[in-house]
């Protein structure tokens, strides 16, 4: 068990570093799929198997995929030549370091000789019944929210891509330079 | 049995290394990659927090927050091409055509 929680924390946390620091998108991306796979790990080992399995379709495979194809279209050349990091990486570092640090301090101090209920180990967690359960009584507000959101963001992605295709389709600047008859053919209905 | 409170160490790191890689990169898929990881800490610690206190509220939640997280990510691609195809760039230094 101790071997196994630190295979997965070292190797996320070292591929997590991995993904802020490497110059190749693409390589930034595959070390997030790790660090995706290693948290999913560690939710099996804390008892949330059904998170497990939902960490692994929705993140390492929808989210995944979602940015390999972001990438693969906005692949550039240049972009690995460019400067990477922004002018006040020291600063960002120091106080995002010592924000870290306070976060951990105030971690171990509030949970020295903190104890878990003791019924803790008997009752059901994470289960799918439990889960289920949860979710349409007492947590129904919420789960319609996020199905509204889930809409909104499908909506939005539609128009964006729409507005970029009415933008192409303009005919003063695109087709000016095509005859006349596919001119007429093109316009927008 | 691994204490929980580790598991939140792990996750503060987590998100603090996801909160330096949208402060110091340029490359705007870079940043929501790093928004990803600072999610994925969050969850994180809602699953430990789960598991400490027993209660099914922490796993519920986690799962809308994938759903919220998946939303983020897929209206913030869109945008990221959007722009890609006006301005021919992903450098966040160059998106500042609203300071002139």
């Amino acid at each position: 068990m101790v071997f196994f929680f630190l295979l997965f924390a070292i190797v996320g946390l070292a591929s997590a570093v991995m993904v802020v620091t490497r110059k190749n998108v693409m390589h930034a991306a595959l070390f997030l799929l790790l660090t995706f796979a290693c948290v999913g790990a560690t939710y099996v080992m804390l008892r949330a198997e059904v998170l497990a399995a939902v960490q692994v379709l929705v993140y390492a495979g929808a989210v995944m995929v979602l940015f390999l194809f972001a990438i693969l279209l906005v692949n550039m050349p240049e972009a690995v030549r460019l400067r990477q990091w922004t002018r006040q990486s020291t600063v960002a570092v120091v106080l995002a370091g010592l924000t870290g640090l306070w976060l951990i301090i105030a971690t171990v101090r509030a949970f020295t000789g903190f104890a878990a209920p003791p019924e803790a180990a008997t009752q059901p967690l994470g289960t799918p019944r439990a889960i289920g359960e949860a979710l349409f009584s007492d947590y129904v507000l919420p789960f319609e929210i996020a199905s509204l959101i889930l809409l909104a963001a499908m909506v939005g992605a539609i128009v964006l891509a729409r507005e970029t295709a009415r933008e192409e389709e303009r005919p003063d600047e695109a087709l000016t330079d095509l005859p006349p008859d596919t001119q007429e053919d093109q316009q927008p209905v | 049995m691994i204490p929980v409170p580790y598991y939140l160490v792990i996750s503060a790191v987590l998100f603090i290394t996801g909160a330096i890689g949208v402060l110091i990169r340029r490359n705007a898929l870079i940043m929501l990659m790093s928004l990803e990881l600072m999610l994925n800490a969050v969850n994180l610690s809602f699953v430990a927090y789960a598991r400490m206190l027993n209660d099914t509220g922490g796993h519920v939640i986690v799962f809308l927050n994938i759903a919220v997280a998946a939303a983020e990510a897929v209206v913030g691609l869109a945008i990221l091409l959007t722009i890609f195809r006006n301005r021919e760039t992903v450098n966040i230094d160059h998106l500042n055509l609203m300071r002139h």
